[in-house]
């Protein structure tokens, strides 16, 4: 891995390397709504591009926050510096949960932002229980190991977010384990239970 | 399971560890808990396998591969986690710290328990607030409703009462007055703050009424008499005027039965008894009526006799100034006696009215004698007749008012004397008082003024003395119906009546009748002349001195006459020679045949025959249906000479030329 600039997350002090892969496990909305806004607002002052897949999250009630923090919502998703999407509507197009076409949309949004001369580039996604019921829903440990690996190559920083209320303990513990980073009572730790995507994958 | 050697820990198991507790934190409820801790155990090295059990159970010993971990705290059992090993010698440094983390997990377990049962509590509090919220809303809306509702019940109530015809009195067990409607208001002439807390006795009932009624009150109360459910008493209002109420009672009980007052409503049935009054009153007179009508017949008959003789000796013995005079006064006498049987008549509504026009000065004259002699020596009469038209009227009736007029004022001053004046005047009337009496007209008029300086009538009566049967006077002294019948004879000939009193100075009385000047001088020569004649009549009455006396008289005024007391003999006489009569004077009731019949009769043998039909009373035949017969005259017995003779020249002029 090449040499990476530091870059803040917003949600926690201190810097990690762009392409760093995080995830939370919240089970609170405030929690979840604290980290989003901060990891987005602090992507967008450092002049990157930000995209956010989000069952949640709210265009007007980001249009607010944005223009407390001096930041015209308007201009920022008409350039697609910002862009909003819901989660079901990315992740499960087409019916179906498709690893290889979202990490090929991961590439290509990196590849736009880089070409279109942003600093860098990051997404937020929070992953939504229905995807154990759709068709490829069985990969999305193999998907997030594949994140990993994708990220190894581009400097994308990634931060997933898994409700704990919506997912059984087993399955976070799995999501633990694709994750090299976590975060912790509001500190990015190591994650002692993640598994490198090679041996995860293998 | 054994140790030989402790194996090394290694550092990222306990990262692990650490995470695991700093992570279930998280996670929901037990079961995701245990799942996720034993998902995480599995990486501790020697483990195969991880199982968790929820609340307390059996669980089988641990073994060289087995080893459980209990999660306790709080003397709960929150179930427990047992880890099969495949190698359990890498496993046992961690046994310590998977201890720690069953025990944490028990406390966080715990707390969560804890936390539930709070929650459950807060809940189930929570709950019952909301329950009893809703309740105690449900029951102040269903009070709020009750009070609306009896709120409602209560004005619809009081509405009622408003409204009610009937008269509603509660009292209370002293007999003071706590509810009363407004119907009882307005008949005791008091507002309810008048009324409400009175004694009822006292103030609504008359002084006689009160102890018999306070008695049955008390009986009520005392629930010692069942009779007064249906009671009827008077009762008297501010004006002292007394009421005829019929009342329907009941005690009025607690809830613990004792008696706390009565509820009475009442009827006023003053009106029903008046009319009740009235209609044997009415009855009376009927029969009055009826008895005047039998007699009259006679009466009238005798009086013919008396009148006709009495004008005869006139005529005969006139010369001398003393014999003249008594026989003026007999004649006089009975033409009075003849005015009487017609009053009764008239006031029993079974005379005719004689319109004719009417000097009332001469009429006063004539009066002036009779009211001399019944009134108190005390009465001065003092008569100013300054008028000299006549008024088209029954002479009767004239004499009528004059009499009730002076009766009335003679009695305000029985007891105290005092001056009747009764003046006679010709007066126009101008708009002012036709304003005030619209049934007056403009024109020449004939005022008549009685007054007197009597008590005088109070202000509050005055309004009422023309209503029939209203009187002032006690027990049987007045009728009523003096002033009625005034009011109505007035009315009838078109003029008015005005009545002016002042307590303690007197009472006038102003009759306004309308002026026939022309008519005078017919009126005198009615009273002066007597035309005579020289034609044949046939006369029929079944009275031989009703006969003998029209022989007398007709011969006396030149006719020839042929006498009859039988109708049948008469019909044969004139069938012999219908053209031997210019004129035939029939009575009209006769036995036999009737005059009526007896005139169709005659008109069937020689149609145009004059016919004069003279009747002292039947109520069967009427001039109209007299006239609609083809009879020619009407006459009432008795019958002056002056009239007879009139009439007969007026009969046998509209017949055209006579055969003498």
């Amino acid at each position: 891995m090449n040499h990476r600039r530091n870059v803040s997350l917003g949600f926690t002090e201190g810097t990690v390397p762009a392409g760093t892969h995080i995830c939370q496990i919240f089970n609170d909305d405030d929690e979840r709504n604290d980290v989003l806004v901060r990891f987005i607002l602090s992507g967008l002052r450092a002049s990157e591009r930000v995209t956010c897949f989000s069952e949640r999250a709210n265009a007007a009630e980001l249009e607010t926050v944005f223009t407390a923090h001096d930041l015209s919502y308007a201009q920022l998703t008409a350039s697609e510096a910002f862009s909003l999407a819901p989660t079901s509507k990315v992740y499960f197009e087409g019916g179906q949960f498709d690893p290889e076409r979202m990490l090929e949309r991961l590439a290509c949004f990196y590849d736009e932002g880089v070409a279109q001369g942003y600093v860098g580039s990051r997404i937020l996604g929070e992953m939504i229980p229905e995807v154990h019921e759709l068709p490829g829903g069985s990969r999305l440990f193999e998907y997030e190991a594949r994140i990993s690996l994708l990220l190894q190559r581009l400097p994308l920083t990634a931060v997933c977010q898994y409700d704990a209320r919506s997912f059984d303990g087993a399955t976070i513990l799995d999501v633990l384990r694709v994750h090299p980073m976590m975060l912790v009572r509001g500190s990015v730790v190591h994650n002692p239970f993640f598994i490198p995507p090679e041996v995860f994958l293998a | 399971m054994t140790r030989d050697a402790d194996p090394p820990l290694q550092a990222k198991t306990l990262g692990e560890l650490l995470l695991i507790q700093g992570t279930v934190a998280l996670l929901p409820n037990t079961r995701s808990i245990l799942q996720f801790v034993c998902h995480g155990l599995v990486s501790v090295p020697g483990v195969d396998r991880v199982e968790f059990r929820i609340g307390s159970g059996p669980w089988e010993r641990d073994d060289a591969f087995t080893r459980a971990f209990a999660l306790r705290s709080g003397g709960h059992d929150h179930g427990g986690l047992r880890v099969h090993c495949e190698d359990p010698t890498p496993f046992l440094p961690y046994v310590p710290y998977i201890e720690n983390l069953a025990a944490m997990l028990g406390v966080i377990l715990e707390e969560r328990r804890q936390r539930e049962l709070n929650a459950s509590h807060q809940r189930e509090l929570e709950a019952r607030v909301e329950e009893r919220t809703r309740q105690l809303r449900d029951e102040v809306r269903d009070r709020h409703a009750a009070e609306t509702q009896a709120l409602w019940e209560k004005a619809r109530a009081e509405r009622y009462l408003e409204m009610a015809e009937a008269i509603v009195v509660e009292l209370d067990v002293q007999g003071r007055i706590a509810l009363i409607n407004k119907q009882g208001c307005t008949l005791l002439g008091r507002t309810e703050q008048e009324l409400v807390g009175a004694d009822w006795f006292s103030i609504a009932l008359p002084p006689e009424a009160r102890d018999p009624v306070r008695q049955v009150f008390h009986e009520m109360i005392a629930g010692t008499t069942t009779q007064a459910e249906y009671y009827e008493n008077e009762i008297v209002n501010h004006r002292g005027e007394r009421r005829y109420v019929t009342w329907h009672n009941a005690t009025r009980h607690d809830d613990n039965g004792v008696p706390i007052g009565t509820l009475s409503s009442g009827r006023d049935l003053t009106e029903r008894r008046l009319f009740e009054e009235r209609r044997v009153q009415s009855q009376k007179m009927e029969a009055m009526g009826t008895l005047a009508g039998g007699i009259a017949h006679d009466f009238n008959n005798l009086l013919s006799a008396v009148l006709g003789y009495t004008e005869l000796s006139l005529m005969d013995f006139g010369q001398t100034q003393e014999l003249q005079t008594y026989l003026q006064e007999v004649l006089l006498a009975a033409n009075r006696a003849k005015g009487l049987v017609k009053q009764i008549l008239t006031f029993s509504r079974r005379s005719k009215r004689e319109v004719q026009p009417v000097l009332i000065s001469e009429l006063v004259r004539e009066t002036l004698g009779m009211l001399r002699s019944s009134l108190p020596a005390t009465v001065t009469i003092t008569p100013t007749l300054r008028a000299t038209s006549a008024v088209l009227s029954d002479p009767t009736e004239i004499h009528q008012v004059l009499m009730n007029l002076c009766t009335n004022a003679g009695l305000a001053m029985e007891h105290s004397g005092g001056v009747l004046g009764i003046e006679l005047d010709d007066v126009d009337v101008g708009p002012e008082l036709v304003i005030e009496h619209p049934e007056l007209a403009i024109g020449p008029h004939v005022r008549l003024s009685v007054s007197d300086t009597g008590c005088g009538i109070p202000s509050h009566l005055l309004e009422r003395i023309l209503e029939p049967f209203f009187t002032t006077r006690e027990g049987d002294a007045g009728t009523g119906m003096g002033l009625s019948v005034v009011h109505g004879i007035v009315r009838s000939c078109g003029g008015a009546l005005t009545v002016h009193s002042e307590v303690g100075v007197g009472t006038t009385f102003d009759v306004y009748f309308p002026a026939q000047r022309q008519a005078a001088a017919r009126a005198e020569q009615i009273q002066g002349e007597i035309p005579l004649g020289t034609e044949r009549i046939l006369f029929v009455d079944d009275e031989d001195y009703q006969v003998a006396l029209a022989e007398e008289t007709l011969g006396r005024l030149g006719y020839r006459v042929r006498i009859t007391t039988s109708s049948l003999q008469a019909l044969e006489i004139f069938q012999l020679d219908p053209e031997a009569f210019d004129l035939v004077i029939t009575d009209m009731t006769m036995p036999g045949m009737t005059g009526d019949r007896l005139a169709s009769r005659l008109l069937e043998i020689r149609p145009g025959l004059p016919i004069i039909l003279c009747t002292g009373y039947d109520g069967r035949l009427d001039e109209p249906s007299a006239l609609a017969l083809g009879i020619r005259g009407y006459a009432l017995k008795p019958i002056p000479m002056v009239r007879l003779a009139t009439m007969i020249r007026a009969v046998l002029a509209e017949s055209g030329p006579t055969r003498l």
